[in-house]
Order: C-alpha cells, then structure tokens, then sequence
C-alpha cells in the first residue's frame, strides 16, 4: 500500500457528479499536482482529503490508516488555503504559532519552531508584523510556514500561486520547490496552471468533468498523452482524423491521415486495422523545408498563411488541403535548410512517424 | 467642458448644504456666550448661562436619568441584537429566519411616533405604572434592530475561511469561538453597542410618550425648557450636550476605523 | 460549494447544544411583545371607548373612527402628506449633486466629505431643530438681514409656519439621504457617462437616462428614510410650525397627552400606520429586487446610525 491513497472518490453537488470515481496513489516525499480546467473537480477532491467536504463513496488512507470521515483537525493534514485564510488579528508569528499552540506544545517550545518556520521562509524579520501589512507573496510563505510546521504527513496546497502576479509567481514557484525539498513533506497541488504543474510535480493527475484522465510524470504526460483532452489541455497540438490500414509491424502502423494520405505512425495503443484514430502531433515536432524532404520523414505539401514571429520561436500555420497545421520552429543556425519562408510560400511540412500519438476518435 | 460644467453645478449645491447644514450650528453656539436673556441680538460675551445651567438640579437629575436609560439599554439590546445577528446569519435559508429578518427590519423604518404611542396605549391597557422602567423597555426594543444589523453587517463580511484554516490547524468548535471568531466581531458588537447608546441618548419621542413624572431624560428636559424656560439657559445646555456627543463620536468613530482595518483587509481579498 | 459544508457542520454542532429556536427566542420574543403586538393593539384599540380619567375603557364604539374623519383631521392628513413629498422632493434635488459631487473626489478623502455631512447628526435632533429656531428667530440676524437686502418684506416672519417645518425636516433628513444616494454613486461607472456622451447624448440626457438609472436603488432607499420618517414627525412641526404647521404626529402626541384621548390617539396612529404602509407598498411594486432594496437601505440607515 502506498503512503497516500485515494480509492473511487465520489461526490455530488445536487445532481452535480463533480468527481466521479477518482482513484491514485502518492509516494512519500512526492509533490503529486491535481492539474485540470476550472470546475473539473480538482479542489473538490482536495477539500475531501483535508476534511472540509465529506465524499459521497470511497475511501481515503493517509500512512495506513483510514481518513475518509476523520474531521480536519484530526487529521495529520494541512492545508495552504487560495487566499491564505491568515488570521487578520494575529501577528505573523501568532498565526504560525497557531497550530502548535492548539495542541498544547510549551511556549518555549513554540517560540523554538516558530524561529525555524520564519527561517525557512526566509521571512525572519516579519514575525511582529499584522497580516493587512506584508505582500502577497509574503503571506504565502506565512500560509506555508502555517500549515508546516503542525509536520503534517501531507501538505495540500490549493491554488497558491494564484493570487500572485506572474513574476512573482515564477519566484514563489522557486520557493516552493526549495521548501519542499528542504522540508520533505508530501505535497498534493491543485493548480489550473499547467506550467507550475509541470515545474514542481514528481507526477500529475489531469482532471476533466470530475474525472481523472491520466496520471504520469510531467513528461509523460505530455508526450504521450493518453485522451485527447489531455493532448490538447497540455501544450498546443494538431489533431488529424485517421483510420488504420494496416499494421506494417508490432510498433508501427500505416494510418490513412483524411485528406492527406497514408502515413506511417508509432502505435503504442495496439489499434487494430480497421479501427478509427485521432492523430496528434505537437507542432514543435514538425518542421518546414523549402524543399521535398527525403523518404524516411514523413511530409505532405502546402501554403504559408500565417506568421507569428515570438521571439524564441516563431509559429506558422501552413495550409495543407483542408488543415491549417500549427507549426513551431526554432530560430537555429544549425538547422539544414535555413531559409525563412515567408507569406505564400509554398513549403512541405514533415515529421517523424515517432513524434505521432494515437488517440481514440472521438467518432 | 461638460465635466467642468456638471462639477461645477455639484459643488455648488455641495456648498450650499454644507452652509445650509452648519449655519444653525454655528449660530447656536455663537449665541450660547450672548449676554442677552432672549437671543436675537448680541449684548455682550457671557458665561452667566453656564453658570446657571450647572447649577441647576433638575438638568443634573435628567442627566443621570439619561446616561442610566442609555446604559440599560445598551446592555440588553447588545445582547439581544448580536444573537439576533448570530442566529439570522447561521440560518439564512430557513423560513423562520425570514420572518425573524422581518421583525427586525420593521421597526427601523416605523417612525417614532407610531412606535410611542403604540408603547403607551399597550403600557396603559396592562396598566403599568409609567416610568423609567417603561422607558428602558422602549429604548431596547428600538435599539435591538439597530444592533443587530451592524452586528450582521460583520457576520456577512466574515471570512469562513478563517474557520476552515482553524480547523484545519487542529482547534476545536470553542476554541475557533475563543481565538477567531470572538476577537473578530468584537468590534462589530461594540460599534452596535455604541450605536444603541448614542440612539438611546438621542431618543426624545418615544420617551415623551412613555415617559412618567419621574422619568425625565435629557432630551425631554431640553423640550420643556424650549417650551417654556428661557432661551438662554437652552442655549448653554445644548453646547453641552452638543460637545459631549460629539466627543463620544469622534472618539467612536476614531477606534471603529482602527479596530475595523484589518479584517476590512481581508474581506476585500 | 466553498465553504458552506464545513460552516454548515461547524454551527450544527453548535445547533446541538442550543437549538435555532432558542437562540431566536430573545429577540423574537421581545419584538412580538414590545413592537408587533403594540402596532396591532392600535387597529383594536381605536374601536375602544375613552374612560373620563384618560384611560381605555372596556367598550366599543365606532364614534372615534367617525370623529377622525372630520375635515378637519383629513386636512392635517393632507398636509402631511404633501409636506413629506415636498422634504422628500427637496431632499433627493439636494442630496444627487452632493452624492455624485464627493463620489468624484479622491478615494482618500471621501470618507472625510462623506463625514463633513454626517457630522451635524452626531448633535441631538432637539438641538438641531432649536439650533433653527435661533437662526429663524424674528429677532434674528438672518431675518433682519434679508429683509436688509430686501429678499422678504418686514411682515414675513421665517418661524412657525409650514416653510419652517420643510426646512428644518429637510435639514434632519438631508444626511439619510446623502448616504444611500452616495453608496449608490460611488459604485457607478462613470465611464458609462462618457459613452453615452460619445455616442450623441447630451450632458442632461446622459445624466438623466444613465446616472439616475444607475443610482436607482440608493434613489429608492433615499426616498424609503426620508419619506417614512417625516410622514411621522412630530417634534418638529410642534416647535418650529405654529398653528398652522401642525401634522399627523402632533394630533397624535396631543391626543395622547395633553388631551388624553387614547382611543382617538390610537384611531389617528392606525390612519398614520394605513398611509406610511402606501409608500412602501408602491415601492415594493415598482423594485421587484425588494429585498435587495431594503437590504441597503437597512445598510446606509444601519450606517447612518452609526457614524451618529
């Protein structure tokens, strides 16, 4: 049995089936993120581990032990709250000091761990100040340091970078990362933001209509996405509707791209002949040649239509028939054939049958 | 240009009140140091009325009268007020409560005349002897709305979260009462109390209906005086009583705002 | 969704130790007793007979409703009428442009205007109104000096008559007023007023067609304190109208004093109650979103109280 356990979670809201059987396991010392639009579910399975939501089925386990219908404060949870949730009447330290002194730890003691939780916040000369006078990222560091030093066996984190602007939340991020590493704590995040699910998580649960669609580490996850919701929450992608022609080997099969023609394409899934596929390839897997490229990549011809120039990188869309293909390229002196096409220009986009995923189709 | 011309006529008006609000203030207290028995004109600078005033026994009787209703009355409908505000807020959606808010809201918008003499015609039915006793009752029921909606009007701006982050960090139903909850609406319980005070002080028809011989407040003396007594002496005395509410007030409303800040904070994230 | 369970089960276990009804208790208990009950007891005891000693007798009699029929009750009725849609008139034609005036100024400093306007109620209402009778005083500088400049002939006298009781109910009530219509301002976009203007409205036709639509609700709660109120007053036309000024709520407070007569007090306090329920009722009518209405007009009055 693994240290966290979530077993067919259930909940309603009315009528609502807002998470519908949600099932995963976390490591100890894991940072595992709940990552999905809003709505999805994500925090309502969150508020059921700390607590403060009562599922409808299923269970919880947390080092062994049954949690499912423990109220919050007994459980050995902590939560770091969206909007902080600091105690605007105490000090920074009274509010770190909180926990600990609930239940019933000496006041020298407190005074002890409350110098450590401010020393790893970095936030050391904050301690007498109100809540109404630090920032915003000051008061998350606060919330963490909070929920902390209570040593909880699992810190949930509910959106926290949410409220901060975007430098500072790229700075928070960082922060967040050190904490955890210096502390050890298992994490469970529940963000909408896939970039800071990509950055922190050991591994992520990508969540749609109250369910889970997939559950792999950030790199998992975005190459080989297992829905196409997952493909196209994660990263940009193109879709392609396709039907299997034939199984050229056990790893390859011959896809009939709509409109395009037939194509060779990795098929981890097992699709048969006959069955119908969705394709998705990322558009910083294609790239655009001048010229005809040679027979061991795949390609197909088309138009210039549109330029988007992005500093790092600049994004074409290339008119192949009835597609508008989404194209990334790097701007790189060592790629062959470096020659900026412009509008109009006709060009042929090629890929490798590697960089394909197969996807149910939807129809 | 339009801007310019709808400012304009704004604060022209804004003037206006402004010296339309203050004049009579001005004057009173102006005339209050005027010599002359009966106003209108100036004769000279005097303090010989507030001379008279202090040593007047029945405004010094009416005085204590005055702060003994107000006290009373801010006691009970403090209480009554803020388990009102208590219960109407922890069961918002039940029927009851809809009611309970009704009953609450009506007597705010009751002018006092109506609310006098429907006192009185029940006081003399059971035939209860009017006195101070009839006073303090009327003065809490007026009082109790007030209370309670300021006492409400905190509840609202609560933030639940709060409670949540307790129980999250391990503490229990009392002690979420003791350490968040209490310290957090306590300035909304002492601004309803100061409000009932301030009604209560200020509070002249209801008392002139309920009222008996013995019962003579403040503001029913200041009546009678300006009925019958000489001008002057009214003059000193509402300088008085102007300056003691006006101090109460100032120092009121000075640490509401302080009190208030921090929570006011949280409820605009 | 948020935060509705855990409070939920936070205050059912309070519910546990003590029930939503015995919390209630107090304050529905007194307010039956001593507000509810009372109001009613004046419907019943307006059909009551009057004992010689000033007291209520134990019969009925229809003679009291009949007796305040008389014209000359209805023509006091009617003055009270018309005087509180004039102070009410006067007051909301003063209280906008203050309103719009300080919701345009600095964040800052507008609670500072604000309280420039609510200060004058932190002295008691007697005092205000005697305050007036100094200034209206025939004697007075106000009066020697407009009829100095020739604004009013030497016979006009400014205290006890109807003008009197207008102003200085406007004065009480000017600050009950500027409250709502302010809260309501200070909410308003005013850029809407800019694109109506961009769009070809005129400086008035934009005022009238977006800004007062917008403060509609501060309007309504305006036009609710001061309205209600000054159907009732009494205190004010007793000291500054005269004979002439006398309202509803002076016959009332005669009634039940210096002619005690409490049944015929209690039939012209049922008449009093029957016309300050029209208005409400009218208003209920044109604001579906009643509750929210009296929501902030509870607010701004609770506030009113407040800063007094």
């Amino acid at each position: 049995m693994d240290f966290f356990e979530l077993g067919n979670l259930q909940k309603y809201f009315g009528e609502n089936h807002v998470v519908d059987d949600a099932s995963f396991c976390v490591k100890r010392g894991e940072v595992f993120s709940l990552l999905g639009p809003s709505g999805c579910g994500k925090t309502t399975i969150l508020r059921m581990i700390g607590g403060f939501e009562e599922p409808d089925g299923g269970k919880i386990f947390l080092d062994n032990e049954e949690i499912t219908n423990l109220p919050p404060n007994k459980r050995k949870i902590n939560t770091v709250f969206q909007n902080y949730a600091l105690f605007p009447h105490m000090s920074v330290r009274d509010n770190i000091a909180f926990g600990p002194r609930t239940s019933g730890i000496k006041e020298a003691e407190v005074e002890k761990m409350v110098d450590e939780m401010l020393e790893i916040i970095r936030l050391k000369d904050l301690g007498d100040r109100m809540p109404a006078n630090i920032s915003g990222g000051q008061k998350q560091r606060i919330a963490i340091a909070r929920a902390l030093i209570n040593k909880p066996k699992l810190l949930l984190l509910d959106e926290p970078l949410a409220a901060l602007d975007l430098k500072l939340r790229q700075y928070m991020l960082l922060e967040l990362d050190r904490i955890h590493d210096e502390v050890g704590t298992t994490f469970i995040y529940v963000t909408h933001d896939q970039g800071e699910a990509m950055s922190l998580s050991d591994r992520i649960a990508v969540m749609n209509n109250g369910k889970i669609e997939q559950i792999g580490t950030p790199a998992e996850i975005y190459e080989n996405p297992k829905t196409r919701f997952v493909a196209s929450f994660i990263g940009d992608t193109n879709f392609f509707e396709g039907t299997v022609t034939e199984n050229i080997d056990r790893e390859y099969t011959k896809i009939d791209m709509v409109g395009l023609g037939e194509y060779p394409a990795y098929n981890d899934k097992k699709f048969e002949k006959g069955d119908r596929v969705t394709v998705s390839i990322r558009p910083e897997k294609f790239s655009i040649f001048m010229k005809e490229p040679g027979d061991n990549l795949n390609n197909c011809e088309g138009v210039v239509e549109d330029i988007v120039y992005q500093g790092a990188q600049t994004r074409y869309w290339v008119r192949v028939k009835d597609y508008r293909i989404n194209v990334v390229m790097q701007h790189n002196r060592c790629s062959l054939d470096f020659k900026q096409p412009t509008w109009g220009d006709k060009v042929w986009v090629a890929w490798h049958r590697d960089d394909v995923t197969l996807l149910e189709s939807p129809h | 240009m339009t801007k310019v011309n709808s400012r304009f006529t704004s604060l022209f008006v804004t003037i206006f009140v402004i010296i339309f609000m203050y004049l009579p203030i001005v004057m009173l207290v102006t005339m209050s140091f005027n010599a002359s028995r009966y106003g209108g004109k100036w004769t000279g600078f005097s303090l010989k009325w507030y001379e008279t005033l202090f040593r007047d026994h029945s405004v010094i009787n009416a005085t204590m009268n005055t702060l003994f209703v107000a006290l009373m009355a801010t006691i009970f409908s403090t209480i009554i007020g803020t388990l009102a505000a208590w219960v109407l807020n922890a069961y918002k959606n039940s029927n009851v409560q809809r009611l309970h808010y009704g009953l609450i809201y009506a007597p705010l918008v009751v002018p006092d005349v109506l609310m006098g003499i429907s006192l009185l015609l029940m006081f003399v039915s059971l035939k209860v002897d009017l006195g101070l006793t009839t006073v303090i009752l009327a003065h809490i029921t007026f009082c109790v709305s007030y209370v309670a909606f300021t006492v409400l009007a905190r509840l609202q701006d609560f933030d639940f979260a709060l409670i949540q982050a307790a129980q999250d960090l391990g503490a229990g139903s009392f002690r979420i009462f003791i350490k968040i909850i209490l310290p957090l609406l306590l300035p909304g319980i002492i601004a309803g109390a100061m409000m009932a005070f301030t009604l209560s002080m200020d509070d002249f028809v209801v008392t002139f209906f309920v009222g008996g011989p013995g019962s003579t407040t403040l503001p029913v003396k200041v009546y009678s005086m300006m009925k019958h007594g000489p001008p002057a002496i009214i003059n000193a005395l509402s300088v008085v009583f102007m300056a003691v509410t006006f101090t109460v007030a100032i120092i009121g409303n000075v640490l509401l705002r302080k009190k208030s800040s921090p929570s006011r904070a949280v409820a605009q994230h | 969704m948020d935060s509705r369970s855990v409070i939920g089960r936070f205050f059912s276990k309070i519910k546990h130790g003590v029930p939503e009804w015995a919390l209630s208790a107090p304050s529905v208990v007194w307010l039956l007793l001593f507000f509810l009950i009372p109001s009613l007891l004046v419907f019943a005891i307006a059909f009551r007979t009057a004992d010689p000693s000033g007291g209520i007798d134990d019969g009925w009699t229809l003679e009291t409703i009949k007796n305040v029929l008389r014209p000359e009750y209805v023509w006091v009725l009617w003055r009270t009428v018309w005087v509180s849609v004039a102070v009410t008139v006067i007051c909301l034609l003063l209280s906008i442009p203050v309103g719009y005036w300080i919701s345009r100024q600095n964040p800052k400093y507008r609670y500072w205007y604000l309280l420039i306007f609510i200060m004058p109620l932190w002295t008691n209402f007697l005092i205000r109104i005697f305050a007036w009778r100094i200034l209206l005083n025939p004697e007075g500088f106000l009066r020697r000096a407009l009829i100095a400049m020739g604004i009013i002939p030497s016979d006009v006298f400014l205290l006890n008559n109807i003008g009197a009781v207008i102003i200085v109910t406007v004065y009480t009530c000017l600050p009950f007023a500027i409250l709502p219509i302010y809260a309501a301002a200070e909410k308003f976009n005013y850029s809407l007023l800019e694109a109506a203007q961009d769009l070809g409205a005129s400086r008035f036709k934009a005022f009238y067609s977006i800004f007062l639509p917008g403060i509609r609700r501060g309007i309504i709660t305006a036009i609710l304190v001061v309205l209600i109120p000054s159907m009732g007053s009494y205190a004010i036309p007793d000291l500054v109208g005269g004979v002439n000024g006398e309202m509803l709520g002076n016959k009332i407070a005669i009634r039940a004093s210096a002619y005690r007569n409490l049944p015929e007090a209690a039939a012209l306090a049922a008449m009093l109650s029957i016309i300050i329920t029209i208005p409400i009722i009218v208003l209920w009518l044109r604001q579906r979103r009643v509750a929210k209405t009296t929501g902030s007009a509870l607010k701004s009055h609770v506030e009113g109280g407040l800063v007094k």
